[in-house]
């Protein structure tokens, strides 16, 4: 018994209990020997027990599954050494978000029986105060982990990844614009689709990027006063080429006048642009896209229409979660996060962003709607109006 | 099919160095085609004080400055040709990969001074080269 107090000492969450306390602890404890790849706690379900490793290393693991057709895959968010814990949920209720952890290696650890944990912190506050602070410090450094593995990736894919496709992507531009002699029909025809591919993986990683880093804050912190008629302009000069290979129609219906707004003048064209180019790609040949937008008192509304394949029904409620792509799209190429970085933006913006399909009796067809609030601040505006308030007069 | 007279109407601009900056030589590879055939002068460096020396060596008509680079960033190399009197003049285009807001970029102390995004089209290259010498 000795021995395993000084165990629990030695411990992250345990170091501040006197010995008396850890006494009463111990009677909650027994040692277990596991093999590699046992799995002593299930992601997403509250642990029964919490887990200090002793010898050997646990992984914390959470599935990925990066689409409904793909297999969901185990990705590592963290690992748990010798003297620290797994199990965090034991002791904390409600828990939010766990993770599978997963032995590396024959594993030795003193597992302690959440309840009765739970039940002797209660009664003994000095205790659980000790034990609760050093847990919400362990966590802290889990996510601190997770954010510096988080913060690495995103400079890999800002810049590591996107340099090698510039230079493929200057290549086949320069290429096709005959600067290094004439190409054959098959020629041209290669080359365009390969840089037609090589800018779908350039926007994938784009999005990849702005889907991990995208906060309300930061897009908040982008708030201006602009002139919204010139976005949509923007937005359908971006298209415009796309729609013209289709022979696709795209009819302009603006307000009688725009009027200055306040938001993210870059994010919300990224929104719009996806609308469209979205309208474009699902719709047929000849087809006409409607691109309308209208001011109410509170509000400006922005409406994309297409006369194009439609979401199915079942797909409708899920159209804006990452990666989802609904079941009728075929092979119509897309990463399945445009949607779901618009309704980012759009909720950044105490705005929405809503879909109807199909929007007209006995056709097929999708429409888009944007719901941008006149009221927002900027950045300036709010600290101005912070500054008013304090004022002591 | 633009042959030796260029892409743009054939008046050959010789008599115009450009100096390209960047470590990626693919890059300046594919900036060089597009301006030889109009045709300019062409120097081509592969870091910041390579340009530096390659600048002093032949005064350059524009330099085409990557801003992300190892050792001295573009906005460092900006800086020292500021601060050379035979340099301080020459127009610069940066280059950056940083997708969206050109205005996040931080003002530079050298005039005049434009900014590209890559992957660059040549055509745009071509007309920022035009406008930065006139």
């Amino acid at each position: 018994m000795g021995n395993l107090i000084e165990r629990l000492k030695q411990s992250d969450i345990f170091g501040e209990l006197t010995d008396a306390e850890l006494t009463d602890i111990a009677q909650f404890c027994h040692e277990e020997a596991h093999q590699e790849n046992a799995v002593l706690l299930t992601e997403d379900a509250r642990a029964e027990r919490l887990f200090l490793v002793e010898s050997g290393k646990l992984a914390l693991e959470k599935k990925i599954q990066l689409s409904k057709r793909a297999k969901a895959r185990a990705a590592t968010v963290g690992y748990v050494e010798p003297g620290s814990v797994a199990g965090w949920s034991a002791l904390v209720q409600p828990y939010d978000y766990t993770s599978t952890a997963l032995c590396l290696e024959p594993t030795r650890v003193i597992a302690i029986d959440g309840a009765a944990l739970r039940e002797y912190l209660e009664q003994h506050p000095a205790a659980g105060f000790k034990v609760l602070t050093a847990l919400a410090s362990l966590i802290g450094m889990r996510y601190k982990n997770a954010m510096d593995t988080l913060t690495f990736f995103l400079s890999v894919a800002s810049h590591e990844l996107r340099a090698p496709l510039s230079a493929i992507e200057n290549y086949l531009q320069v290429m096709l614009d005959r600067f290094t002699g004439e190409l054959t029909e098959k020629q041209q025809r290669m080359l365009q689709r390969s840089l037609l591919r090589v800018r779908d993986l350039r926007s994938l990683i784009g999005d990849l990027v702005d889907l991990a880093r995208m906060r309300p804050e930061q897009i908040q912190a982008d708030f201006e006063w602009f002139h919204p008629g010139e976005v949509g302009t923007e937005s359908f000069e971006d298209v415009r080429l796309a729609a013209a290979e289709k022979n696709i129609k795209i009819k302009i219906a603006p307000p009688p006048q725009f009027e200055k707004i306040v938001g993210a003048r870059r994010r919300l064209r990224q929104v719009l642009t996806n609308l469209l180019s979205n309208a474009v790609k699902f719709s047929p040949e000849g087809s006409t896209v409607i691109f309308r937008a209208w001011y109410e008192p509170d509000t400006l509304y922005f409406e994309v229409e297409d006369e194009g394949v439609g979401v199915p029904p079942e797909d409708l409620p899920h159209i804006f979660e990452d990666f989802y792509r609904a079941d009728n799209v075929g092979d119509v190429p897309g990463t399945g996060l445009g949607l779901s970085l618009a309704k980012k933006i759009m909720d950044a913006h105490s705005g929405a962003i809503r879909v109807t399909s199909p929007y007209a009796q006995g056709k097929t067809g999708t429409r888009f709607t944007a719901v941008i609030p006149r009221n927002l601040q900027t950045p300036e505006m709010r600290r101005r109006q912070w500054e008013q308030g304090n004022t002591t007069v | 099919m633009f042959g030796r007279f260029g892409k743009f109407g054939g008046f050959g601009r010789f008599d115009m160095r450009i100096l390209v900056i960047d470590d990626d030589r693919d890059f300046v590879e594919a900036t060089r085609t597009v301006l030889e055939s109009v045709p300019y002068q062409v120097d081509v460096a592969y870091n910041g004080a390579a340009g530096l020396a390659q600048a002093h060596a032949a005064r350059p008509d524009l330099i085409i400055l990557d801003v992300i680079m190892p050792g001295d960033s573009g906005f460092d190399i900006c800086e020292k040709l500021q601060a050379e009197p035979g340099l301080a003049d020459v127009p610069v285009i940066l280059l950056t990969s940083l997708s969206g807001s050109l205005s996040a970029m931080p003002t530079v102390a050298v005039k005049p001074v434009e900014y590209i995004e890559k992957p660059i089209k040549p055509a745009e290259l071509l007309r920022k080269v035009r406008e930065s010498v006139k």
